[in-house]
């Protein structure tokens, strides 16, 4: 399966085209002028994979949790992609791609970190013995000196890989790369294009909250 | 041609469809959906997530009203600016990726020319009016306050702008230091109807350089100090009941605002002379406003346009005509050339 | 940077307080800029913005855009301004300006800082504007955050 994977999300962010064979990426920079870069660096990986977006059967992009403006930008992009094309299109949270970068070494289980500022960590346990990660329990909030005890036995992935204490090892790939691996082998549930967007972020909004009050 | 406008600089996310003559063949706001939603699916909140979320609906909406698919669309038209950078960049996203999955131009627009247009459009689906090329359009909203001349083959040269703050945000911000609530543009009108604009005289900010540019800063500090004055603290008070003097505070207030909008369209039309005056931006509602300057129009052989009520707030049918305009100006179409601004006047 | 405790008796001193405070600021820096409506604080940013460069011409409340990026002669940003005047809910609805990611780069100042913009973008220079009841003077002063206890 040919698939389109954006990480807009992560703080190395990157696309990635994926064949039966063979994978391209492009790097995306960090910060805000990744909007403007996306679709160049879609053009570039495409190119360079010889194929047409229409030749993508999946398009998969990190939902969240993440940097609020790069969610935003890859999941509009990606939507956009998808609507225009009619392709399907996957929303997998930050943290399932980052499980699945440790995919191929052996582990079943694995606590994912990434950083969600003012101090704090979120958080999630994956099962890895399946062809997709599939999430233990929803995904929380923790202090970095709580990664420990939150991550128990699992093998421990972060991004940056400093943030946990004693340093996570780097990811072999990119969060996009894993991403587009994991749809390929397993294509999971593709989100209606005529729906709200869905985003994960690791706050609700206040209408969220609102909602869950009521 | 058929093109397609996705609006989400600010608090509504719309979307439109508009054909090469300027029919509006649909023109869809999220607010007026979240009136009749049944489902909720449209969320009120000053978040580009709210626009994430209501994107599709009022996307699909848009195509539904007006007979189409989305594979009609020649041209996608996103306002790229100005206006808050997260949210402008969902509608900026998601017009990137429909255009560049479809092969399509897109051309980045400036929220401020779509309101400088819309004097033009008309509802009901007949075509645009003719452009009536050189016209001057003075766009007044809650951030903005432009005066421009735009010549033959498009071009817009600037005139003046606010150096501070924007008429529709010195109405809110007095209205509710007066407990009006928000929007204060439209209570401020109400209350100014039944009062004398006349009994407070205000000075019209100048911009102390001889430039024209307007400055309303002053003005709303003064407004700030009689309120004070009269010892009123934000408490809530209702704009039916208030005290007579506060009732000629408020429209003397409203009639520098108007009269400092005047002064520099009089100006302007003594230095150069003005043909046809449109007037744009969600302070163009102000009945004093649109009143004097029609008036003033009429007096001096200048046709005053106004646009169409379901054109004055903001909506994606006025960003698709302004976005087909500036294509036909010759304004970049590659869906990766538009970058979002969070400033853009007009003319830059 | 010493404090500054003075008093301007116009809006153009109190902008050219704003410029002679642009130069002591690095692209970390966080200035928040309080002090009621009307006292100033937009004349105050606009000092900012010229003494780092942008045209000060470009400078206007931000009131409605919650956030205004100004750029100098080379087109980057030189300094962002902030205004959380209309935010009703101010943690949830700051997530959508991205921050403290997107402020980086360059200076910014911030108009009606909330409560919950502490957490998030902490100051480093705290601006206060004072009016005088009835007057066009105003009571200015400028601390480096972290010096409130002297």
């Amino acid at each position: 399966m040919i698939v389109l994977a954006l990480d807009t999300a992560g703080p190395r962010p990157s696309v990635v085209i994926r064949l039966a064979d063979a994978a391209f990426e492009e790097a995306l920079p960090r910060d805000r002028r990744a909007s403007e870069e996306l679709l160049p660096a879609i053009r570039r990986a495409l190119g360079r994979a010889g194929i047409g977006l229409e030749r993508c059967e999946r398009i998969a992009v990190c939902a969240g949790p993440g940097s609020f403006t790069g969610v935003h930008v890859g999941l509009a992009t990606a939507w956009g992609l998808s609507r225009a094309r009619g392709i399907p299109l996957e929303a997998v949270s930050t943290l399932e791609a980052l499980a699945e970068t440790t995919r191929g070494s052996g582990t079943a289980s694995v606590a994912a970190f990434l950083d969600a500022g003012r101090g704090e960590l979120v958080a999630e346990r994956f099962d890895l013995t399946g062809p997709r990660a599939r999430s233990l329990a929803p995904a929380s909030r923790c202090r970095a000196d709580e990664a420990s005890a939150f991550a128990g036995a699992s093998r421990v992935a972060a991004l940056p890989e400093s943030l946990v204490a004693p340093a996570a090892p780097p990811p072999p790939t990119s969060l996009a790369a894993a991403l587009a691996a994991a749809v390929a082998r397993d294509p999971g549930r593709v989100v209606p294009l005529d729906r709200p967007i869905p985003a994960l972020y690791s706050r609700p909004s206040a209408a969220e909250e609102k909602r869950g009050a009521a | 041609m058929i093109v397609l406008g996705i609006e989400t600089s600010c608090d509504e996310t719309s979307a439109a469809v508009v054909d090469g003559e300027g029919r509006v063949l649909s023109n869809v706001v999220s607010s007026q959906m979240r009136a009749h939603a049944p489902y909720g699916g449209v969320v009120p909140e000053v978040a580009a997530r709210a626009h994430l979320e209501n994107l599709p609906a009022v996307l699909d909406a848009a195509l539904e009203r007006a007979g189409k698919r989305l594979e009609d669309a020649e041209l996608v038209a996103a306002t790229a600016g100005p206006g808050l950078i997260g949210a402008l960049l969902v509608g900026l996203s998601a017009g990137r990726g429909l255009a560049f999955a479809r092969g399509l131009p897109l051309v980045g627009v400036n929220h401020l020319e779509g309101h400088l247009f819309s004097a033009f459009l008309r509802p009901g689906g007949e075509p645009a009016r003719p452009l009536a090329l050189p016209f001057h359009g003075l766009v007044v909203s809650g951030g903005h306050a432009e005066l421009v001349r735009v010549e033959e083959g498009g071009r817009i040269v600037p005139l003046a702008r606010t150096r501070d703050d924007a008429p529709g945000e010195a109405f809110d911000k007095i209205a509710r230091r007066a407990g009006l609530g928000y929007p204060g543009g439209p209570v401020v009108d109400r209350i100014a109807q039944r009062g004398r604009g006349d009994r407070f005289p205000f000075a019209i900010g100048r911009s102390g350089d001889g430039s024209l540019d307007f400055s309303f800063s002053g003005l709303k500090t003064a407004m700030l100090r009689e309120l004070e004055r009269r010892g009123i603290d934000g408490s809530p008070l209702d704009p039916e009941r208030l005290d007579p003097e506060l009732v000629d505070l408020l429209a003397s207030f409203q009639r520098a605002i108007v009269a400092a909008l005047l002064d520099r369209v009089e100006r302007v039309h003594a230095a150069e002379g003005m043909q046809t005056l449109a007037i744009s931006g969600g302070v163009a509602a102000n009945t004093e406003l649109r009143a004097t300057l029609s008036a003033w129009g009429g007096e001096h052989g200048v046709a005053v346009l106004l646009p169409d009520r379901s054109f004055t707030t903001d909506n994606a049918a006025m960003i698709a005509w302004a976005g087909l305009l500036a294509a036909r100006r010759g304004a970049p179409t590659d869906p990766a050339a538009a970058a979002a601004r969070s400033r853009w006047p007009l003319g830059t | 940077m010493p404090d500054v405790e003075t008093r301007t008796a116009n809006a153009a001193e109190t902008e050219a307080l704003g410029e002679a405070l642009a130069a002591e600021l690095s692209a970390n820096d966080v200035v928040y800029l309080e002090g009621d409506l009307g006292a100033g604080k937009t004349a105050f940013a606009r000092g900012l913005a010229r003494g780092l460069g942008a045209s000060e011409r470009e400078v206007a409340s931000p009131t409605f855009a919650l956030l205004h990026e100004y750029a100098g002669p080379s087109g980057s940003i030189v300094l962002r301004h902030l205004d959380l005047y209309r935010l009703v809910d101010a943690l949830r609805e700051l997530e959508v300006l991205g921050l403290p990611d997107s402020m980086e780069g360059a200076p910014v100042c911030v108009e009606w800082p909330r409560g919950a913009l502490r957490r998030l973008l902490p100051p480093t220079v705290e601006v206060r504007i004072d009016t005088k009841p009835g007057g066009d003077g105003r009571r200015v002063s400028i601390r480096r955050a972290g010096d409130r206890a002297r």
